[in-house]
């Protein structure tokens, strides 16, 4: 389901007049990462305050904290990866169907914005962990749930 | 020889370095015995949770060593420390800690999820178990959002028990209960004492000390006889 290309081929390839705008598309590519970050730190954050008691139950009762710390990164892989792999299939059949089907997939904007939601989703996943890990104090966090 | 538990000069500090610095425990020294029931009082904020939590090995101290049957927790990695959690104590807290989507026998079960050593389709059994010796087999389908205060203390209990642990932890175990209510839970931490079980029970009503063999109290961070 397409091919790399590099940096370089693809400045070569904005040269010749083949594709055009690859800065804005990286520039955009960041902003992706950007409004991904504001969204998968949101989405965990109020999933920690709904499942906080839940999760200090399983603490207490076992559960060690590199455990939860992949649990958290597995969650936030299916929410990324998932829909990144449905609008990779998605846009493979648009290019296909355009005219102009030379256009890059899975290049170099691509690999950014997957790497940077990669490390978005890592990066949030261990943030969320070490905030539990910061306020674990049992009694605290439970009868704070309860009011 | 030394005791079951043991804490030197335990110190935990909260905020260190900023203005809002609390001094939670300040050089807590303490041996428990294998069997004892120990409570420990104290007012609001004196420290005793989270002396219990440390105990629980569910914090860890900015100073002092605590031995925990021999093995100085702080050379413990993460996973050793949840093992002791899963299968060496039991907590049981004030506001029960139960999870009220599910039902009592599945609470119960939380527990055994986390031991390796326990099989999947011998989890039911041992949950049914600790529930019929602490009579509270009949409440096993039942949501516990629908049981009353005293039933979810059961459940929290039968949830510590099912482990077989060595200690059972219990923080404010009769806040939430009326004095009846609060006289059963304390007979059976005492049963379960009776039984072999070393049971530490954190509170600020005089009644618990009435029920355990040693009183310790903690003023500000300090143990006082």
């Amino acid at each position: 389901m397409g091919r790399f290309i590099s940096f370089k081929e693809m400045d070569n390839r904005e040269k010749s007049g083949i594709i055009s705008g690859n800065r804005s598309f990286i520039s955009l590519g960041l902003v992706v990462a950007l409004l991904s970050l504001v969204g998968i730190s949101g989405f965990n954050i109020l999933q920690m305050l709904k499942s906080r008691r839940e999760t200090i139950v399983y603490l207490m009762n076992g559960m060690d904290w590199s455990s939860l710390l992949l649990n958290q990164m597995a969650r936030n892989a299916i929410i990324v990866l998932l829909p990144a792999a449905v609008t990779l299939v998605a846009m493979k059949i648009g290019i296909s169907l355009t005219e102009n089907n030379d256009m890059f997939l899975f290049g170099p904007l691509n690999l950014v914005v997957t790497c940077g939601l990669c490390a978005v989703f890592m990066l949030v996943s261990l943030i969320t962990v070490i905030l539990l890990y910061r306020d674990r104090s049992l009694s605290s966090l439970m009868r704070r749930d309860d009011k | 020889m030394m005791s079951f538990i043991e804490v030197h000069g335990l110190h935990r500090v909260y905020n260190s370095n900023t203005p809002e610095q609390v001094n939670a425990l300040k050089g807590i020294d303490l041996a428990i015995d294998r069997g004892e029931m120990l409570a420990v009082m104290g007012p609001s904020g004196s420290g005793k949770s989270i002396l219990l939590n440390i105990l629980g090995c569910l914090d860890y101290p900015k100073e002092g060593k605590y031995y925990f049957d021999g093995q100085l927790v702080s050379t413990l990695k993460q996973n050793k420390l949840a093992q002791i959690r899963n299968k060496r104590v039991g907590f049981v807290l004030q506001d029960f800690g139960i999870l009220n989507d599910r039902t009592a026998i599945e609470n119960v079960i939380t527990s055994l999820l986390f031991n390796q050593a326990v099989k999947w389709r011998d989890m039911e059994k041992l949950a049914h178990n600790i529930m019929e010796k602490l009579e509270i087999s009949e409440l096993a389908k039942r949501r516990t959002s629908n049981l009353s205060g005293g039933e979810k203390q059961r459940v929290a209990i039968a949830r510590a028990m099912v482990n077989e642990p060595d200690i059972i932890l219990a923080d404010e175990p009769t806040g939430s209960l009326d004095t009846r209510l609060s006289n059963e839970i304390l007979t059976l931490l005492q049963r379960l004492n009776e039984e072999g079980k070393t049971v530490i029970i954190v509170s600020h009503n005089p009644n618990v000390s009435k029920y355990c063999n040693r009183t310790l109290n903690i003023v500000d961070g300090r143990l006082c006889s």
